[in-house]
């Protein structure tokens, strides 16, 4: 299992408590890196010097500044990051949201759910499939 | 003096005188002479042996022979060409000697006798007398023929009868009916043909009539009267009389009365013209005219010139002109400048033969003012099919060139307001995606917060919490994830109505088989029949009647919960079937000759006093604890009914089950 960390670009500070919470409910002790807007996910992964890569990024749609879909293109866009893994985490269960994250490159779709232990049992599966079992591609550093 | 001639004079009584003295009888002779050589009447003296003694010169001019000539012939001698009357060849035992000869009389007289002469002179006709002299003992002496001149009286009568014969002719073969009339009495003389076949009558019906009697007449007081009138004032004529005819035919005739005089005799000659067929004609002509005249449509003749030739009233309210301005005028008169070129153009096209029809254009009025008219020309042709003109019918369109504009300004004022209402519609939509997508967003975050939270409260102080307290969390958590379910639904409701909806066949009977097989499935333990007609297809977007065949299936599943022996039913009702098979309590009766397809139950049913909230959403007739759901599934269906053109209706009873019907048109 990686050590790598887990970059959640999400806004709402409750999801984020939650989210955190049920990482720790599963056992996940990766680091957990919030980014509470699309630029501050861009400026972790591609501006900011020296940052080590996620492991996986879990991407709301709905982000202040820049939103989650244009957040994925420029990852996607970058030689850096097009190969990163990134789930969409979200609300939305709009399907065009669906057919432009997944056109966009998203590896996987994840509609969060208003019940709490399904909540933390998606991301506890979440963190089993990506931490555990998914072999991440090389990163370029 | 010789003794013939003695015996002659003697003979005519006038020298009767004995010989007294030489001179005296010297000088009668010679008077006497004197007075045959100049006498007016022929005198031919003939022997007892017919031949002639002497001749006076009248004898000789009539008869055309010298008195020389004339001396010694004989009554037989062929140089005597006599003819009769008839003009046919007198034999010679008839002449008039020969005649007097054999005639027991003495004298004979009156016998009319003719010569034949070269042209131009022609036949010369006389009367012709004989007498027979003889001598005391009644011997004869003389035969004294005398010739009358009468071939001037024979001339005029033959002109008479030519004359008499040609007007006959005339009165027998006139085209005018002609009644004669004797003027004193009104009596009918006579009456040609051509009246009595006018009137079917016989020409005795009218003989010694008078024409007051005749039953032709419609007034015959007024005729009487007439009658009077005209032998006051010799002339009487009527324009237009009224004449029944045997068979009852009305028909009118002029009328027109002459006294004059035949042979110091007053005489009527009445002529009388059937004017029927003119009068026709002139009525015929009047209601065209007036045809013409009350048009609401300006009608004017032209000639081939182009110079108006008539001009109706239409003409005068429609230009302003009066007929007596424009007759006479060219009608490039009406025509703006910009379009004399138009009128050349019509003009060649109607001596050409054509005919315009509705040619819009504009035309000038009196005043000046433009006029939108309709213009239809026809080219008038005489009897004998030459083009004399033409008839121009013009129409005023100003009213419908107003509507017509009125009508292109309403349009297009019609599609600027659709286009804004389809803007203002794109825009609503627009709003309402973003204002969905926010709901599903921003309102399912908080609830999670709320389930959230409460599950972390329960999970890391429930030692802290007694039971109630722990039951209030598991509330607080419920109605969270109630509060969810809702935005959930009320989202796909609204997707509904989005959503481009596709047209294809679907299988509604393989997709109710798939739906009850899923339900079975989730609840094992229900023993449910379920009957599905096999086959059922339609054409609809298979999404969208996915949605309905589930909510529908779904709520007879739920509807039958509580039923010890639960029946839940798919089929349809072919057209023509389906009044017959519901109840008048329909709630929304059907008016369709699609296929009615039905989903039965016999579960909880429900009064139908409610039906009028049943397809609203979030209206629910049930409640919670009883069957949970959130009202937003049978909206859903009727929403998506209506969105494929059909419709949906129910008819239940409380504790017997329901009946939903759908129909969806198949075109």
């Amino acid at each position: 299992m990686t050590n790598r960390p887990i970059l959640l670009v999400e806004d709402n500070p409750s999801d984020i408590k939650l989210t955190q919470r049920a990482f720790a409910k599963s056992n996940i002790a990766n680091p957990v890196i919030v980014a509470e807007d699309g630029q501050a996910a861009l400026d972790y992964l591609l501006n900011d010097a020296g940052n080590e890569m996620p492991a996986v990024v879990l991407l709301d749609l709905k982000l202040p500044r820049i939103d989650g879909l244009e957040v994925l293109k420029r990852i996607r866009a970058d030689k850096r990051t097009r190969l990163l893994p990134v789930v969409i985490v979200t609300t939305s269960k709009e399907e065009q949201d669906m057919v432009e994250s997944y056109s966009l490159g998203a590896n996987s779709y994840i509609r969060k759910p208003v019940k709490f232990a399904d909540f933390t049992a998606a991301v506890a599966q979440l963190g089993v499939y990506w931490l555990a079992l998914n072999e991440a591609p090389p990163t370029g550093k | 003096m010789n003794e013939d001639l003695q015996d002659f004079a003697r003979s005519e009584g006038g020298l009767a005188a004995p010989r007294k003295e030489a001179s005296i009888l010297q000088e009668s002779e010679e008077k006497f002479w004197d007075l045959f050589q100049n006498l007016q009447i022929g005198v031919v003296v003939h022997g007892p042996d017919t031949a002639i003694l002497y001749s006076n010169p009248m004898a000789s001019r009539l008869l055309g022979l010298t008195t020389d000539q004339m001396q010694g012939k004989t009554a037989t001698d062929s140089a005597w060409s006599f003819i009769r009357e008839d003009g046919t060849r007198l034999p010679p035992d008839e002449y008039p000697v020969n005649r007097a000869l054999v005639t027991p009389e003495d004298a004979t007289s009156g016998s009319i006798l003719g010569i034949r002469r070269p042209e131009p002179e022609g036949s010369v006709w006389f009367k012709c007398d004989t007498r027979l002299n003889r001598n005391a003992n009644g011997q004869l002496r003389q035969i004294v023929i005398t010739f009358f001149d009468i071939t001037m009286h024979i001339r005029a009568e033959e002109a008479l009868t030519a004359s008499e014969t040609r007007y006959r002719r005339l009165f027998e073969t006139a085209k005018d009916g002609i009644l004669i009339l004797d003027a004193e009495t009104g009596m009918v003389v006579d009456v040609n043909p051509f009246l009595t076949e006018l009137l079917g009558l016989s020409h005795e019906v009218f003989l010694g009539r008078k024409v007051w009697e005749l039953g032709f007449f419609k007034d015959i007081a007024a005729n009487e009267a007439k009658f009077a009138e005209l032998q006051a004032q010799k002339y009487v004529r009527y324009e237009n009389l009224p004449l029944e005819t045997a068979d009852g035919r009305r028909i009118a005739v002029e009328f027109v009365s002459n006294v004059y005089l035949v042979n110091h005799q007053e005489v009527i000659q009445c002529n009388i013209r059937d004017i029927s067929a003119r009068t026709r004609a002139e009525a015929e002509q009047a209601h065209l005219a007036a045809i013409v005249q009350s048009s609401d449509d300006a009608i004017i003749g032209k000639n081939l010139q182009g110079i108006i030739t008539s001009w109706n009233a239409a003409a005068e309210k429609i230009f302003g002109y009066s007929a007596s301005e424009m007759v006479g005028q060219p009608v490039s008169r009406l025509v703006p400048p910009d379009r004399q070129a138009e009128e050349e153009d019509i003009l060649a096209r109607i001596r050409s033969g054509e005919n315009v029809l509705h040619y819009e254009t504009v035309r000038l009025c009196k005043d000046g003012k433009p006029l939108d008219v309709s213009l239809t020309i026809s080219s008038i042709k005489d009897t004998a099919g030459r083009q004399i003109g033409a008839s121009k019918i013009v129409r005023d369109i100003t009213e419908r060139k107003l509507a017509e504009e009125k009508i292109y300004s309403l349009n297009a004022k019609l599609e600027q307001r659709v286009k804004e209402r389809t803007t203002e519609l794109e825009a609503a939509n627009k709003e309402l995606e973003s204002f969905a997508y926010s709901v599903s967003h921003d309102l399912r975050a908080p609830l999670r917060g709320i389930d959230g939270w409460s599950s972390a409260l329960v999970e890391d102080y429930g030692d802290k919490l007694d039971d109630q307290g722990r039951e209030y969390l598991a509330q607080v958590c419920g109605e969270a994830q109630r509060m969810g379910q809702l935005i959930d639904e009320l989202l796909q409701l609204s997707r509904l109505t989005r959503a481009e909806m596709r047209r294809e066949q679907v299988d509604l009977s393989a997709m109710a088989h798939g739906i009850l097989a899923a339900l079975r499935q989730q609840e094992r333990q229900r023993q449910v029949e379920t009957v599905i007609s096999s086959g059922l297809h339609t054409m609809g977007d298979p999404q969208l009647l996915q949605v309905v065949m589930q909510n529908l299936l779904e709520n007879a599943w739920k509807f039958t919960g509580k039923c010890a022996e639960a029946r839940i039913e798919f089929g349809v009702i072919e057209k023509g079937n389906a009044s017959g098979l519901i109840s008048t309590q329909t709630s929304n009766p059907p008016t369709t000759s699609s296929p009615v397809f039905f989903i039965r139950d016999n579960g909880a049913g429900f009064d139908m006093a409610h039906t009028a909230k049943l397809f609203a959403p979030f209206q629910r007739l049930h409640r919670q604890s009883e069957f949970p759901g959130t009202g937003v599934g049978l909206a859903s269906a009727q929403r998506i009914i209506h969105r494929h053109g059909g419709r949906i209706w129910v008819v239940a009873e409380p504790a017997k089950g329901a009946t939903f019907y759908f129909t969806l048109p198949t075109h």
